[in-house]
């Protein structure tokens, strides 16, 4: 018998699709239903609950997405005081901070010298044996109501967080008499100083000072921004004032009329200023970093400048008021038996517990503290705990589990009381313990409860000069900062953060230590070469980076980075500067060369826009509009078109919405090798430039701007996919079909905007952390082209709701990921069709234009051009 | 040669669609003669995207009472005495990068058959037909339901 070719291929597809059914790369065929199914749940419908961000002491209020009793998705609680919805890149990545594959699984107990597992029960007598009868010293975070208490009960309670602000407090007890942190009203302000305070970044409450300058600055006001760094807290601002380490507080002095001048300043700025200060309501903040003399003077142009009790209220005060002293954290070696619960002492002073007889540590992470810990009890992470906070006095937040463990952990509070010899669970505690007018229950699904606050009057008090700072040697004066995707250092363990590029270097999986181009050439470095700093505290060796938004004489570098026992992904990575400082800010450092290398991955290839007028500024001449023909009609989009703007005034470059999409979008992180290799996968980028033109701008200035695909009407990518892979929808999108894709990555070489991304490698997602990918999301493989989606299944999902409720879509039903996280709202999702919807209104904003108008790509995605006010 | 390799393959397709179940459950029994809705049990369909497996506690609603002595309900109380779920074979499965929603469909007056075929006529479940996206699209064109990519793979 004669088989023909094409029949011969028709049974070798039957049989083969037969064959390979049984070696599918799925789970095993099995449908398992609950015996008992939880009695709020309905599958395929995510559950929410409301609890609070633990990732920083800012104390922002959060919702978790859950489905299937796992938790997928950390978004703001727009109710809540502190945040008001959006939530920042550390808080978006708390869910990997659950799910981390190190998390510390069982207690261990130190035998022989090594820490050895251990069950629940060996290791709480262990543990009450140590403590037993000895004079105790619990080091916990900023923690406030019951748990504080209960960390009372065990011992001398003080709260360490290595990002202290003492220095302010210090500032306020000496000129107002209360050693706390007051509320600053951004948006009721005209005129903003920020004196090296990066409020954007990480300083006391960033989303919601962030969402208060957006605020202010929709309202007209200007900022400006005076330090020996541009931050990006800097960037961000009107105007940036350089002056060495120091000097801020001469500056402020100089406004708030205790001096003539300031060193480094011209006469005319200072006296501009004082006009713009007696214009209108403003207001006046100091970094840590400023010193306590530059902290004094602040507050002393506060005072005169009215901003006192108007735009700086003492009404409520920061819950960070109450941590410890340096010298109080340091008499802590002095105790028999030191708790820690959930902090990392050791990190920042390795030779504090060396010598203490009795170390228990309470922590989700091995870290450099349980290293030296005796015991080791692991607790449950933020998102599986009860538990309550106060970032502000009356601004009661609760915390409630999202879901159950994923390890056999237990909760902080349970352990306290269990070390208290108490029989009560946590949760019956904190619930007895509710003293409010509103039920527990009630406080609960609205996060906490916001009571409102007396209003406060404070004066200026006079008072001694503070000693002068003690005079040190070494010709660099170094300044260290959190850095925005690590904090303290408590998020390096998270690889969205270490793939996270840093907003002003764009550096990534590293530290770096910042030196101006004037220093690099005298010291005959270039970016990437490592270099060795070296202070009376410690030395370090670490990659430089050349930045010109840095004076001469300064060097800056961020702090959270070179770990060495904090899991896979942080130990080994880049320096810790805090060896360098000894805890402190800035410190006298000597730099040196030791080779010339590569070292650093830096996400863009190109620093300056070469006059192409992609990030526009209302200062900078725009590029001649060129008619936009085309031979061909525009699609029809009958129903609705998905538009957004992005509007670049609002915008602080904080890549809250780079982790968000993270999160929401199944994203593989890659390493730093292949970021190196231009692997990166974020659908979003932060784009950044040193300069508008074809040389580094004069006075020097960053603009950035978010850039995802801007799903164009005339897409470039769509006419050269030969499979259909990169389709146009009826809505506006290019679709991104992956079954399609055959990965011959012609789209992405056509893309002008460079924002597909293509998977050379499998998406790896180390078990428990593949819990956390979102089951609306396919997760893409190897081969495979992948972008942004506008969050087609959240689309998908309000479509679904409205049909159920029997309406139509109105707008504001979706929000992608990286528009719900925005703390500023300056991404604007909706239909650009509907000429009601709040998208289309901003698209008829005069600052409105599209990147590379000049390809007639015709995008989907609109910047509203940034304002820079003189 | 042709005829003996066309049914080698399709005894492969149907050997992998005569599944064995842990119980012998009957939805002719219970759809067909008794005609209970299918959403009784699966009573996602309406709500969510998934239809849902009824649990072990659903099953045990009726059946503490209903035909309790029986062997194979004997054998679903085991299960339920033991706090164990039950493993079912899955009959229907789309692949990773389909997303099928049943509410809409359900919504929308689509029948459970259309796409389940005769489930109230067979003992055990069996799919006799490809759910393949040539199905899907030929549905959709007839009622006008949009056939975009993103409707179902995103």
């Amino acid at each position: 018998m004669n088989t023909q070719r094409r029949d011969f291929l028709r049974i070798l597809g039957i049989g083969g699709a037969a064959g390979l059914s049984g070696c599918s790369r799925s789970a095993p065929d099995a449908l398992v239903p609950y015996v008992t199914p939880p009695e709020e749940m309905v599958r395929g419908r995510a559950l929410w609950y409301r609890t609070t961000c633990r990732e920083c002491p800012a104390g922002c209020g959060v919702e978790v997405r859950v489905r299937e009793g796992r938790v997928h998705k950390v978004e703001g609680n727009p109710e809540h005081p502190v945040n008001g919805g959006g939530l920042c890149a550390r808080g978006q990545a708390a869910v990997q901070g659950l799910y981390n594959p190190d998390r510390l699984r069982t207690p261990l107990v130190r035998t022989g010298g090594t820490l050895q597992p251990a069950s629940w029960e060996q290791a709480l007598q262990r543990a009450m044996a140590g403590l037993g009868g000895k004079k105790t010293t619990v080091i916990t975070g900023c923690e406030t109501g019951v748990i504080a208490d209960l960390a009372a009960a065990l011992g001398r309670h003080m709260q360490f967080e290595p990002i202290d602000y003492a220095t302010l407090r210090e500032a306020n007890r000496l000129c107002f008499g209360i050693a706390g942190l007051p509320v600053l009203r951004f948006a009721d302000a005209k005129t903003i100083l920020l004196f090296g305070a990066d409020v954007i970044e990480t300083c006391i409450s960033p989303v919601g000072y962030a969402r208060g300058i957006a605020e202010a600055r929709r309202a007209g006001a200007r900022t400006i921004y005076i330090g020996p760094r541009l931050s990006l807290t800097g960037a961000r601002a009107d105007e940036w004032i350089p002056v060495p380490p120091g000097v801020e507080g001469f500056v402020a002095a100089a406004l708030a009329g205790d001096a003539l001048n300031a060193p480094h300043v011209g006469a005319e700025t200072i006296a501009r200023l004082k006009r713009e200060l007696a214009a209108g309501p403003s207001l006046a903040v100091a970094g840590d970093a400023t010193g306590l003399l530059g902290a004094i003077a602040v507050n002393r142009l506060n005072a005169a400048a009215g901003a006192l009790n108007r735009t700086v209220r003492f009404d409520r005060i920061s819950a960070l008021s109450k941590l410890a002293s340096p010298a109080e954290i340091d008499s802590a070696a002095e105790s028999e038996a030191v708790v820690v619960a959930g902090a990392n002492p050791a990190y920042w002073k390795p030779d504090l517990l060396h010598k203490t007889p009795f170390v228990l540590a309470l922590a989700s992470y091995p870290d450099e503290t349980t290293n030296l810990a005796h015991v080791v009890l692991p607790i449950h992470t933020p998102l599986e705990s009860w538990g309550e906070c106060e970032p502000w006095t009356g601004i009661r937040c609760l915390q409630q589990p999202a879901m159950r463990p994923v390890f056999g952990t237990r909760d902080l509070g349970d352990v306290l009381l269990a070390l208290a010899k108490s029989k009560t669970s946590f949760r019956d505690y904190l619930r007895a313990h509710w003293r409010e007018s509103e039920g527990f229950d009630a406080a609960l699904q609205r996060g906490g409860v916001w009571r409102d606050a007396p209003s406060v009057t404070v004066t200026l008090k006079s008072f001694p000069n503070a000693p002068p700072a003690a005079a040190e040697t070494g010709p660099y004066v170094l300044q260290t900062y959190p850095s925005l995707a690590h904090f303290d250092g408590r998020g390096a363990n998270r690889p969205w953060l270490q793939e996270l590029p840093d907003p002003i270097t764009q550096v990534v999986w590293d530290s770096w230590l910042e030196l101006n181009p004037k220093d690099a050439a005298a010291l005959g470095v270039t970016t990437g070469d490592r270099v060795r700093v070296r202070s009376s505290s410690g030395e370090l060796e670490t990659a430089a980076y050349v930045y010109p938004g840095i004076v001469p004489g300064a060097a800056a570098m961020p702090l959270g980075q070179g770990h060495t026992a904090f899991g896979r992904y942080a130990t080994g990575v880049g320096a810790n500067a805090a060896r360098l400082t000894g805890g402190r800010w800035s410190k006298r450092v000597e730099i040196s060369l030791v080779r010339k290398a590569r070292d650093l991955v830096i996400v863009p290839g190109h620093d300056l826009q070469e006059g192409r007028g992609l990030i526009r500024s209302s200062d900078q001449p725009h590029p001649p509009e060129r008619p936009q023909v085309s031979l061909y009609p525009p699609h029809a989009h009958p129903q609705r078109r998905w538009a957004m703007t992005v509007d670049l005034d609002a915008c602080n470059g904080c890549s809250a919405c780079v982790t968000a999409c993270y999160a929401e979008n199944n994203i593989p992180v890659t390493g730093k090798e292949q970021v190196g290799r231009g692997r990166l996968m974020s659908w979003i980028r932060l784009e950044r430039f040193f300069g508008p033109g074809s040389q580094i701008s004069h006075p020097f200035r960053i603009d950035f701007a978010p850039v995802m695909c801007q799903q164009c009407d005339k897409a470039p990518c769509e006419p050269v996919c030969p499979v259909y892979a990169s389709v146009h929808n009826t809505e506006g999108i290019n679709a991104q079909v992956y079954n399609r894709c055959v990965g011959t990555r012609y789209c992405a070489n056509n893309c002008p905007y460079k924002q597909r991304r293509f998977n050379w490698f499998p998406a790896q997602f180390p078990a428990p952390l593949d819990w956390q990918l979102n089951p609306d999301v396919t997760v893409r493989s190897k081969g495979v082209m992948e972008k942004c989606t506008f969050c087609v299944q959240r689309i998908t999902a309000a479509r679904d709701r409205a049909r159920r409720e029997g309406r139509p879509m109105a707008d504001g039903d979706v929000a992608p990921a990286c528009a719900q996280s925005c703390p500023t709202a300056a991404i604007v999702f909706g239909d650009g069709n509907d000429p009601n919807s709040r998208v289309a209104k901003a698209m008829q904003n005069p600052r409105r234009y599209t990147l590379l108008e000049d390809l007639n790509t015709r995008p989907a995605v609109h910047y509203l051009e940034r304002e820079r006010r003189t | 040669m042709r005829t003996a390799l066309l049914l080698l393959a399709l005894c492969a397709v149907v050997s992998a669609a005569d599944p064995q179940q842990p119980i012998h459950f009957s939805h002719k029994l219970h759809a067909g003669d008794y005609k209970i809705d299918c959403q009784f049990c699966h009573s996602g369909a309406r709500r969510s995207a998934v239809s849902g497996i009824p649990s072990v506690q659903f099953c045990m609603g009726c059946h503490r009472t209903v035909a309790a002595l029986k062997p194979e309900i004997a054998r679903l109380r085991s299960y339920w005495d033991r706090k164990a779920p039950i493993r079912w074979t899955r009959i229907v499965k789309e692949p990773d990068f389909v997303f099928f929603n049943h509410s809409p469909h359900i919504l929308k007056g689509v029948g459970c058959l259309e796409c389940h075929g005769p489930v109230h006529t067979m003992v055990q479940v069996r799919l006799d037909h490809s759910l393949n996206m040539d199905r899907c699209t030929a549905c959709h064109r007839e009622r006008r339901a949009p056939i975009d990519c993103y409707t179902c793979h995103r």
